[in-house]
């Protein structure tokens, strides 16, 4: 099975899942940190709401909800 | 209780008169139709720099630094107070030449300042592209939340008995009687006109037109820029007179969110986003600094300097009695301090700490 | 950085959900060329989104028949900005085309209460959509409220893969709750009924989420009645807000916060049209008559139409009927207190908020409104909490990279009058 990294974690996923579903799946409901310091998570699934953004391959403030899991990408959320 | 004066326009100009007339004890009504600082000071940058286009723009400039500097201590952190300096990029040799002339300039005017060649501009901010010549570096410029600062400085003056009437709009100014859109008329000892861009509607004559400008801001990325750094190009746009012109221009912001500008055109009040000017603002900016391109552009929007031939602001007892703070261009933020402060001198027949004339157009300074 | 791809149709559809897809496949079957473009990895919006990336089976059906069309789906695209008229600027191309059909859906409305901005809290739709991409759910317990026909579709579909769901509590009452299912029943919609017959005895009218609690993230959630509940997620909307921003863009005349059309789904603007959500909260059947208008007439074509509108006429009663049913009670309007966020991306509490005088004194004072969601989440939040009308748009209409902005800007397309 596909297997993802997450904050470290190697974590398997099913073909199609989310990022955000993966990460969620890991356990971690921390995905950013707001301006005000709180731990946030995703709310609208749908890519409107910005609140899901980490970090995939190096590049910051990805909506996980909106990118596919694949083999060997390398996660990092704020959890 | 009727106030002494009123003050038409609730910008920042405004509102620093109201700020050092209450200094003086002198309360005044602040006319504002929309927002506080909602006009041209919303499409700020919040940029307090010293500028050296003429003798009377430098006196004014560090002037009105000076005095942002003395009150910056008392400003809550909604303003993001932050001395960022200001670096000004050459992109070649020639450019280099006038970064020489502006440290000359400044070292004798004792405002310090700080030669980068290539080298040095690299490692002081690494996302801008190779090549680049050098830069000169003015520590002492600052970035401030323009609106929170209108808003600070209205507020100490309404503490002290001045008024706010928000909502409403001047539409005549007859010696000194203001009439407003609801009908009603309000006297005073005198008027302010701060209208910035719809000053001449208030006041005729006055040589004041609007010269729109784009400004984009990005999300967070803190450290990505660390001073605000401007193309010597942008004097030759801002102090230019032709109809469209943009110059790199790029702000970090205490949410580490990047601000860039900048463009001018005279178009009249034009809300449209000109899509062909913001292309070309952006392809200037990622000529200076290619790696803007890795961010998200979450807003654009548009404002209206108002703009005056002699590129100086109007700071004057009109001949109908009415005084002028109106037409700073795009240093509104800067000399906003200092234009409530000539204000306050002028009102209170105090003699100024820089030489008021060069704003009066008795001196053929507004053509 | 990419390079400007330029492609000329002539109808762009932007949404793949059930409207665009039959917008897209009316048009083709007229002969044009067309384009459609979504922001999901596959096609079928929200409502019909795929499961695990494998599309609903009826979705599936129209994309093979478009396909077959030679219709163009953009997946994964955005568009940005429409810059003139025949023009659009996408995340990654530029677009020239005759006539555009705006199918951009809806998204659901977030009304702030105490602990709204704890990770575990999400939108109904948004618990289901993120379930559909994978997020597994089988035993944890499931908080589903709010109001709007949405909560019974998604409480049934949570109970199906295996969570243990509570609720759905529907703010609204016994009286007004009986209306929506005679309606439903008398819109023929009994198959609906049936299929949700175990789900919908559960709802519990009169009752809404009065704080959800927790530290770093959900724990529980007290309703309004006293009850406290242990969950690991609270699936919560107050209903659908239609995603207007590029008929709002273009100048289109709104009714309230809608797209106004015609009876061939034209808006106030020349050679644009709107389909689905945006012109009244009616369902995929709504969507997909309006989306057959609309598809045949930016083709060229007003033959036979006339029951397809009759169709679309009842579909927009029924949308209507829902609004009122639905309903938002004061209480609800009520719920945020002082240091309650209703601003997510800049952290704007609703105290913050409540001493301003305008929402353009609110932004410019405490930027609400101004984070990367655009207002989309906070916007009809104040609208509904303050009264506060909706703002102007500009471009970019999403988050994209700088070189996007004014792009495409030397293409001169050629645009004929239908």
């Amino acid at each position: 099975m596909p297997k993802l990294l997450i904050n470290g974690q190697p974590c398997e996923f099913k073909e199609g899942t989310t990022v955000a579903a993966a990460i969620l799946n890991a356990g971690i409901t921390h995905f950013r940190t707001s301006a005000a310091g709180q731990p946030r998570g995703p709310i609208c699934g749908m890519g409107i709401c910005y609140e899901c953004r980490v970090t995939i391959d190096e590049v910051p403030h990805l909506r996980a909800c909106m990118f596919l899991c694949a083999d060997g990408m390398i996660v990092k959320a704020d959890g | 209780m009727s106030p002494d004066g009123i003050i038409i326009g609730g910008g920042i100009v405004g509102c620093a008169c109201a700020y050092y007339l209450a200094q003086e004890g002198i309360t005044t009504t602040i006319i504002e139709p929309g927002a506080i600082g909602g006009g041209a000071t919303a499409a700020g940058m919040g940029h307090v720099v010293v500028m050296d286009d003429s003798e009377a723009q430098f006196a004014l400039t560090r002037y009105s630094q000076d005095l942002w500097d003395a009150v910056y201590p008392s400003l809550p952190a909604a303003c993001e107070v932050r001395k960022t300096g200001t670096l000004w990029v050459a992109a070649d040799e020639e450019e280099y030449s006038h970064v020489a002339l502006k440290s000359a300039f400044y070292a004798e005017r004792g405002v310090p300042t700080e030669s980068l060649d290539e080298q040095n501009l690299a490692e002081a901010e690494p996302n801008l592209s190779e090549g680049l010549r050098g830069a000169l570096l003015v520590p002492n410029d600052s970035v401030i939340y323009p609106m929170a600062a209108a808003r600070w400085l209205l507020d100490q003056a309404l503490q002290s008995g001045s008024t706010l009437r928000q909502g409403e709009a001047a539409t005549r100014i007859d010696g000194q009687t203001v009439s407003l859109r609801s009908g009603e008329s309000i006297q005073a000892q005198f008027v302010i006109n701060a209208a910035g861009g719809h000053a001449p509607a208030l006041t005729a004559g006055c040589p004041i037109e609007p010269r729109k400008g784009h400004l984009i801001i990005t999300d967070r990325h803190p450290g990505f820029v660390n001073r605000q750094i401007i193309e010597l190009g942008y004097l030759k746009s801002a102090h230019g007179m032709s109809t469209e012109s943009v110059a790199f221009n790029v702000q970090p912001r205490a949410t580490g969110q990047l601000l860039i500008g900048s463009s001018r055109q005279f178009v009249g009040w034009n809300p449209e986003i000109d899509r062909n000017l913001v292309a070309k603002m952006v392809a200037r900016a990622l000529e200076y600094m290619p790696t803007l391109d890795n961010l998200s552009a979450i807003r654009t929007w548009v404002g209206y300097r108002a703009a005056t031939a002699s590129k100086l602001p109007i700071i004057e007892q009109w001949q109908d009695g009415t005084y002028v703070a109106a037409g700073h261009e795009g240093l509104g933020i800067t000399t906003c301090m200092a234009t409530g402060r000539l204000i306050a001198d002028m009102i209170t027949g105090k003699p100024s700490a820089i030489d008021r004339s060069a704003f009066g157009a008795a001196q053929g300074a507004h053509a | 950085m990419s390079v400007d791809q330029q492609t000329k149709c002539d109808v762009l559809v932007v949404g793949a959900g059930h409207a665009g897809l039959a917008a897209a496949l009316a048009a083709a079957k007229q002969g044009a060329r067309v384009t459609v473009v979504d922001d999901n990895p596959a096609p079928g919006g929200q409502i019909s989104r795929a499961k695990l990336g494998k599309p609903e089976r009826s979705i599936q059906d129209v994309a093979n028949q478009l396909v077959n069309f030679g219709v163009e789906i953009r997946l994964g695209d955005t568009v940005v900005d429409l810059p003139a008229q025949g023009q659009a600027i996408t995340a990654k191309s530029c677009i020239v085309y005759r006539s555009l059909i705006l199918a951009t859906g809806s998204r659901e409305l977030f009304l702030p209460f105490p602990g709204c901005s704890l990770p575990g809290v999400m939108g109904a739709g948004g618990l289901q959509a993120l379930v559909k991409s994978g997020l597994e759910i089988a035993k944890k317990q499931i908080v589903v409220a709010g109001s709007g026909p949405l909560l019974l579709p998604v409480a049934h579909f949570l109970a199906q893969c295996g969570a243990q769901v509570h609720g759905p509590y529907e703010q609204i009452g016994y009286k007004r709750l009986s209306r929506f299912a005679l309606t439903v029943a008398l819109k023929g919609q009994v198959g609906e009924l049936i299929k949700y017959s175990r789900t919908f005895p559960k709802y519990k009218p009169k009752t809404w989420v009065a704080q959800a609690r927790g530290t770093t993230k959900l724990h529980s959630v007290e309703l309004s009645n006293g009850k406290v509940i242990d969950c690991d997620y609270l699936a919560s909307s107050y209903g659908l807000v239609p995603n207007n921003e590029l008929a709002r863009l273009l100048g289109c005349e709104l009714r309230g916060a809608f797209v106004q059309v015609d009876e061939f789904q034209r808006t106030s603007v020349a050679n644009v049209f709107c389909v689905g959500e945006p012109t009244g909260i009616g369902g995929y059947e709504k969507g997909r008559a309006e989306g057959a208008i609309a598809g045949k007439v930016a083709a060229g074509s007003k033959a036979d139409l006339r029951p397809l509108v009759k169709s679309v006429t009842s579909h927009q009663l029924f949308a209507t009927g829902m609004e009122r049913t639905f309903e938002i009670r004061a209480e609800v309007l009520a719920l945020a207190q002082d240091d309650t966020i209703v601003c997510r991306c800049e952290d704007v509490t609703y105290g913050r908020l409540k001493q301003q005088p305008t929402l353009r004194d609110a932004k410019l004072q405490t930027r609400c409104g101004m984070g990367p969601c655009q207002g989309r989440v906070c916007g009809p939040a104040m609208q509904m909490c303050f009264g506060w009308p909706l703002d102007t748009v500009r471009p970019p209409i999403v988050p994209v990279a700088l070189s996007r902005l004014g792009a495409c800007a030397s293409q001169q397309p050629d645009v004929t009058e239908i």
